[in-house]
C-alpha cells in the first residue's frame, strides 16, 4: 500500500484529539458536596466497569474515525499488476496516443482497427477518476496533438476520441510518444502514464531503441501499449507505379509499370490489375502470374493519353480488407508532340561545324521524341516557346531582351533552357538584367586548354559517370571556353582541371536552366565529338523533365504548392480527385513575388489530383498522394511496454514486461466504507449511551 | 466551604437565609403562613390536637360520676357518661435532624433551613392552639433540647435557638429516636424532620420505639430537588458528607441508576412509615413550605372530619 499524498499523514497525531478532549473534560470537574452519596456510590459500583468499557470503545472508535479520515485524505492506494486489463491508477496524469495511420483502416469485416483502438481508449478514459488529467495525441509519422496537454476536461478528450478519423499517413510512434512524455513531464500528478493504442506494425515501432531510451529520460512515466487488430491479416497492395517515358507525349502509348506485393502467407494467383487515366474507365488490364507469399510482381500496362497537360494515372487491384493500398495514383505531365528548339543564327558555311548540327544530332540520338527545330533568336515567338519541350540557346549574343524574357517565362513555367556561349558572346552573360536568372555569369575567355575532372561528379546529369572505369571523361578537353561563375544556388555539372565549371545549373521558378562555358563545336570542346555527348544531352532533357514530375508526388498529409503565371492570381482554385466525383474548392491563387502560387495544405487522402484554376480548362497543376508501402505490411510487432520506476527506469519489450509492471490504484472506496462504518458505529453507540442515561 | 454558608449565598425572598437566621424573621414567616391558613377557616387546622368530646357511653357501676352528662339525664332520665378523645393538652415533639447531610442544598436553600422553617411554622401554629411543643435537635445523638412549653411568649426563644442550629456531625436517627422516646415520656405527636439517610432497620426500630410509647409519628422526609431528580450535567466531583468518599463522574451516566436506587429508597421509607402507622410527608425543598405543610395539614383535617 502507498499514499498519493503522503505528506498529509503528518496530521495523524490528530488521533489524540478525542483522547485530549476526553481528558480535558475529565480534568475540570465541578465540585459538589453531596448528601445522598450512598445511592450514588451504589450506582457507581454497579456501572463503573460497564461505563469504562463504553468510554474505551467510544474512544477507540473516535480515534479510528480520525485516523481513517487522515488516511483517506492522504489518498491511500494499492499496487496492482498493470497487465492489459486496463487498470488505471486513479487519479492519473495520462496521455493517450492513438495510432491513426493508414493501416488502422484495416477491418476485420465489421470494424476497423481504428474503431477497436478508439473503443479501448474510451474504456480506459472511463476508468479515469474525475480528478485525473488526460491529453490526446494522434500518431502517424508525426505527432498531431489534439488535446496537447493533460487536461481535466476528460469530456473534451472523450469527444475528440469519438470524432477522430483515420489518415493515410505512415506510422512512426516515436514523435507522438516523445511528445506525450514531454507533456507529462511538465504535468503535475504522481502517476503518469502514456497509453498507446496501435495496431503495432513493425514500422510503428521502428524507433524502438529511441522509445526505450525515453524511459531513461523520464523514469517516472509508464508506457502501456494496447495492441488492437489481428496479426498477419491477408493483404495485397500496389506498392509502386511508374511510367516510361516519364513525360509521355499526347497520343503516343506509354508503358506503365505497376508493382503488386502479396502480403499474405499463401501464394496469390490471378490478381487483376487495371490502369486508367484520371477518372476514365480503365484502358488496360492484366492478370498477374502467381505471386509467392511475401513477394512482389509487376504488371506492364500501356496507356495512351488523348489530352495533354497535367494528368493522373490510376492503377487498381480488387479491394480487400485494407482498401487504402489497392489503388495507387501517379501525377504526370503529358506533353504535346512538342519540339526541341535550337536558337542559332543561320550560317552560310559548312553546317556540320555549327552548334545546331551537333545538338540536333545528339537530340535525335537520345530518342526522346519531338522534332528538333532551329530558330533564329530574333524569330522566337511565344507560340514557338509554348510548344517547346526544351530550348537550347547556341547564339546568346543575338538574343534580344524580349527573347530573354520569353525564355525566362518559359523556364519559370516549368520549361528547361540550356545556354551555350559562342565566340561573340559577351562576357557579361548572366549578369545583365535580362539574363540574371541564368545559373551563372560568364567571365573572360580562357585560351589555355583544360580537361574534365571525372572525380567527384555528383550532379544528377553526370553522377552516373563518376566511375572512371566505365566511361573515361578525362580526355574531354576544351580549348575555347569562358570562365564561369555560378550564381547562388547553382550547382556545377562538372569541372575542368583548373577548377572552372564545365556548366552550372539551377532551378528557376518551376523550371531549370543550364549554362555551359563552351560552345558545342569541336573548336571549343571535344565534348561534342565524344560518344558521351548524346548521352549528356539526353540526361539534360531527362533531368529537366524528371525533376518536375518528382515534385508532384506527395506523402499523405503533405502540402502541395505550385507556381502559376501571375495572370492567375486571385482566381479560384478547385481540386479534382481521380477517386471521387466532383471538384472541391481549394482557395484562390495567391500572389508570391512575381508569380502566382497555388497552395493546398495537408492533403491526406491518397489519389491523383488535378488542380484547376477558374477560367482554364487545362489543369494548372497535378500531384499524387500515395501511402507508404510499409503501411501495407499488416503483421504486428511486439509492442513496447515501459514500467514507471522511481529513479530506476526499467524498460522492456513484450508482454512479459507488461505482466510484471505494477500501477497504483486508489483505495479510497475501501477506506471510505470503513470510515463510514466506524462513524455509524460511533454515532449509534453514542446515541444508545445517551438514551440509556 | 460549609454547606450552610453555601446556602446563605442566594435565597428566595421568603427563605432568605439571613432572614431565617433571625428568629424574628422566622417567626414572621411562620406566622404569615399560619395566618394564611387561618384566613377563611372556621376552625384551626390544629383542632384535632385540642381536648374534644368523642362519644356518650352508658353508665356502668364504678364509673366516675364527674363525667356524667347531666343534661342528658335531665332530658331522658338515662345515665350516660361523656367521653373525650384526650384528656390532657397535646404535646408536639419536633425532632429536627441537624446532621451534616441536612446541610446540603442545590440552591442557596439547604434542607436544614427548610426543615427549620417547617418546624418553626408548626411550632407557631401549635402554640396558637394553646398546645405544647418541644424540640429535639439531633445528629448522632441529641444535640440540643428545647423543653416543652405552651407559652406563646416562648416562640421567640424557640425561633432564636432554631436559627442558631447548624448542620454538622453524622446521623444516627434510630438511636436518637429511642433516646427521645425515653426523654419525652408524655404521649404526644412526634414530628420528625430528616432526610433519613440512615440505616433503614435502625430507623424503623426508632420509629417502633416511639410508636410503642403511643406517640403519633409524622415523618417529614426533607429532600433537595436535586437529590430527587439528579439533574447534574458535565463532569462533577461529588464530595461525600458525613465521612462518605468522593467520586468524580459524569452524572448523566449514572442518573438512571441513581434515580432508580433513590426511588426504591424513598419507597422503602414510605413502606416503613405505613407499616408503623406513621404519616409520611415528602418535603421537597423546591416546593414552598406553605405548599408542603398546607398539603399535609389539609389532608390531616379531612382525616379528622371523617373520623
Amino acid at each position: 500500500m502507498t499514499f498519493l499524498a503522503p505528506w498529509l499523514l503528518a496530521a495523524l497525531p490528530a488521533v489524540c484529539v478525542p483522547a485530549v478532549i476526553h481528558l480535558l473534560n475529565r480534568g475540570k470537574p465541578r465540585p459538589i458536596r453531596w448528601a445522598a452519596m450512598q445511592f450514588l456510590l451504589d450506582s457507581v459500583r454497579k456501572n463503573q466497569r460497564r461505563l469504562q468499557m463504553r468510554d474505551l470503545v467510544l474512544l477507540i472508535l473516535r480515534v479510528l474515525v480520525v485516523a481513517f479520515l487522515v488516511i483517506l485524505f492522504a489518498r491511500p492506494a494499492v499496487w496492482v499488476p498493470a497487465g492489459s486489463s486496463g487498470v488505471v491508477p486513479t487519479p492519473v496524469s495520462g496521455m493517450i496516443v492513438l495510432d491513426v495511420s493508414a493501416s488502422m483502416a484495416q477491418t476485420d469485416g465489421r470494424r476497423s482497427r481504428l474503431d477497436l483502438a478508439r473503443e479501448e481508449a474510451l474504456k480506459t478514459l472511463e476508468r479515469f477518476s474525475a480528478d485525473s488529467l488526460c491529453g490526446l495525441i494522434l500518431a502517424t509519422d508525426r505527432a498531431v496533438p489534439v488535446v496537447p496537454r493533460p487536461s481535466n476536461n476528460l469530456e473534451l478528450v472523450h469527444d475528440n476520441l469519438n470524432s477522430v478519423l483515420g489518415t493515410s499517413s505512415a506510422t512512426d510512434l516515436l514523435p507522438a510518444i516523445e511528445r506525450a512524455f514531454q507533456e507529462l513531464a511538465r504535468s503535475p500528478g504522481a502517476e503518469k502514464m502514456v497509453f498507446v493504442y496501435t495496431d503495432s506494425q513493425e514500422s510503428a515501432w521502428r524507433a524502438r531503441p529511441a522509445i526505450l531510451e525515453l524511459a531513461g529520460k523520464f523514469p517516472g512515466i509508464a508506457l502501456r501499449s494496447i495492441p488492437v487488430g489481428n496479426a498477419g491479416e491477408p493483404n495485397t497492395a500496389i506498392t509502386g507505379i511508374s511510367i516510361q517515358p516519364s513525360a509521355p507525349t499526347l497520343g503516343k502509348p506509354a508503358k506503365v509499370r505497376i508493382d503488386v506485393r502479396n502480403l499474405t502467407e499463401t501464394p496469390l494467383d490471378g490478381v487483376r490489375v487495371t490502369l486508367a487515366a484520371n477518372r476514365d474507365k480503365p484502358q488496360d488490364e492484366a492478370t498477374l502470374p502467381p505471386i509467392p507469399a511475401g513477394q512482389s510482381s509487376s504488371a506492364n500496362l500501356k496507356i495512351t493519353f488523348d489530352t495533354s497537360g497535367l494528368q493522373t494515372l490510376r492503377a487498381e487491384i480488387p479491394q480487400d480488407l485494407f482498401p487504402a493500398d489497392n489503388l495507387r495514383s501517379l501525377a504526370i505531365r503529358v506533353g504535346t508532340p512538342g519540339k526541341f528548339l535550337i536558337l542559332a543564327e543561320p550560317t552560310s558555311g559548312d553546317h556540320r561545324t555549327t552548334p545546331a548540327f551537333f545538338l540536333r544530332t545528339a537530340l535525335v540520338a537520345t530518342q526522346k521524341g519531338g522534332d528538333v527545330q532551329v530558330v533564329p533568336p530574333a524569330q522566337l515567338t511565344a507560340e514557338e516557346v509554348a510548344t517547346a519541350i526544351a530550348i537550347f540557346v547556341c547564339s546568346p549574343a543575338t538574343v534580344g531582351d524580349a527573347q530573354w524574357a520569353l525564355l525566362e517565362k518559359f523556364v519559370r513555367g516549368g520549361g528547361g533552357v540550356v545556354v551555350f556561349p559562342e565566340g561573340k558572346t559577351s562576357a557579361a552573360l548572366g549578369a545583365t538584367p535580362s539574363t540574371r536568372w541564368l545559373p551563372g555569369t560568364l567571365g573572360k575567355r580562357l585560351t589555355e586548354s583544360a580537361t574534365w575532372v571525372q572525380a567527384g561528379l555528383v550532379h544528377p546529369v553526370t553522377a552516373s559517370w563518376a566511375d572512371a572505369n566505365r566511361t573515361r571523361l578525362t580526355n574531354i578537353s576544351a580549348d575555347g571556353r569562358f570562365e564561369l561563375a555560378p550564381h547562388t544556388g547553382a550547382a556545377p555539372l562538372a569541372s575542368y582541371t583548373d577548377g572552372v565549371p564545365v556548366a552550372v545549373s539551377c532551378e528557376v521558378g518551376a523550371g531549370r536552366a543550364v549554362l555551359f562555358g563552351t560552345s558545342p563545336v569541336p573548336a571549343s570542346t571535344k565534348l561534342v565529338l565524344h560518344p558521351f555527348f548524346p548521352i549528356l544531352v539526353g540526361g539534360l532533357v531527362d533531368y529537366l523533365a524528371v525533376e518536375q514530375s518528382a515534385a508532384q508526388a506527395l506523402r499523405p498529409g503533405e502540402s502541395f504548392s505550385a507556381s502559376v503565371p501571375p495572370a492567375l492570381i486571385g482566381k479560384k482554385v478547385v481540386l479534382s480527385s481521380d477517386r471521387t466525383e466532383g471538384r472541391t474548392d481549394a482557395g484562390v491563387v495567391a500572389a508570391a513575388e512575381t508569380e502566382g502560387k497555388i497552395q493546398i495544405s495537408s492533403v491526406d487522402n491518397p489519389g491523383g489530383y488535378q488542380v484547376f484554376v477558374e477560367g482554364r480548362d487545362e489543369a494548372a497543376a497535378a500531384f499524387s498522394v500515395a501511402i507508404d508501402p510499409a503501411e501495407s505490411v499488416l503483421t504486428t510487432a511486439e509492442p513496447v511496454q515501459i514500467e514507471a520506476a522511481k529513479g530506476d527506469a526499467k524498460a522492456a519489450a513484450g508482454g512479459a514486461a507488461a505482466g510484471g509492471a505494477k500501477v497504483t490504484r486508489e483505495a479510497w472506496m475501501f477506506f471510505s466504507v470503513v470510515l463510514l462504518l466506524l462513524f455509524i458505529a460511533e454515532l449509534a453507540l453514542a446515541h444508545r449511551f445517551t438514551m440509556s442515561r | 466551604m460549609k454547606p450552610h454558608v453555601v446556602a446563605r449565598e442566594r435565597v428566595q425572598p421568603l427563605f432568605d437565609p439571613e432572614a431565617l437566621a433571625r428568629a424574628e424573621s422566622l417567626g414572621l414567616m411562620a406566622r404569615s403562613i399560619v395566618e394564611g391558613y387561618r384566613v377563611g377557616a372556621h376552625r384551626s387546622p390544629f383542632q384535632g390536637f385540642a381536648l374534644e368530646f368523642a362519644q356518650h357511653r352508658e353508665y356502668t357501676a364504678g364509673d366516675d360520676l364527674r363525667h356524667l352528662d347531666w343534661k342528658v339525664l335531665g332530658r331522658t332520665d338515662r345515665y350516660f357518661l361523656k367521653q373525650y378523645e384526650q384528656d390532657t393538652n397535646l404535646v408536639a415533639w419536633v425532632l429536627l435532624d441537624a446532621s451534616e447531610s441536612m446541610g446540603y442544598g442545590s440552591t442557596t436553600l439547604t434542607k436544614l433551613h427548610y426543615a427549620k422553617a417547617c418546624a418553626a411554622t408548626l411550632a407557631h401554629a401549635i402554640l396558637l392552639q394553646k398546645d405544647a411543643v418541644g424540640f429535639g435537635i439531633f445528629d448522632a445523638g441529641i444535640r440540643e433540647q428545647i423543653a416543652r412549653t405552651d407559652n406563646q411568649g416562648k416562640i421567640h426563644e424557640i425561633l432564636r435557638r432554631l436559627a442558631e442550629i447548624e448542620a454538622a456531625g453524622q446521623t444516627d436517627i434510630g438511636e436518637t429516636m429511642e433516646k427521645i422516646a425515653l426523654a419525652f415520656r408524655n404521649r404526644g405527636i412526634a414530628i420528625v424532620f430528616s432526610d433519613f439517610f440512615e440505616d433503614e432497620a435502625r430507623l424503623e426500630r426508632g420509629i417502633q420505639r416511639l410508636r410503642f410509647l403511643r406517640h403519633e409519628v409524622i415523618l417529614f422526609h426533607v429532600l433537595d430537588h436535586q437529590e430527587i431528580a439528579f439533574e447534574f450535567r458535565g463532569s462533577c466531583r461529588f464530595q461525600g458528607l458525613e465521612g462518605a468518599p468522593s467520586v468524580q463522574l459524569s452524572p448523566e451516566d449514572y442518573r438512571k441508576d441513581y434515580l432508580r436506587a433513590f426511588g426504591e429508597y424513598q419507597a422503602r421509607i414510605r413502606v416503613i412509615a405505613e407499616r408503623n402507622a406513621c404519616h409520611y410527608v415528602l418535603a421537597d425543598t423546591s416546593h414552598p413550605v406553605a405548599e408542603v405543610l398546607g398539603g399535609y395539614l389539609s389532608l390531616r383535617l379531612r382525616m379528622g372530619r371523617s373520623r
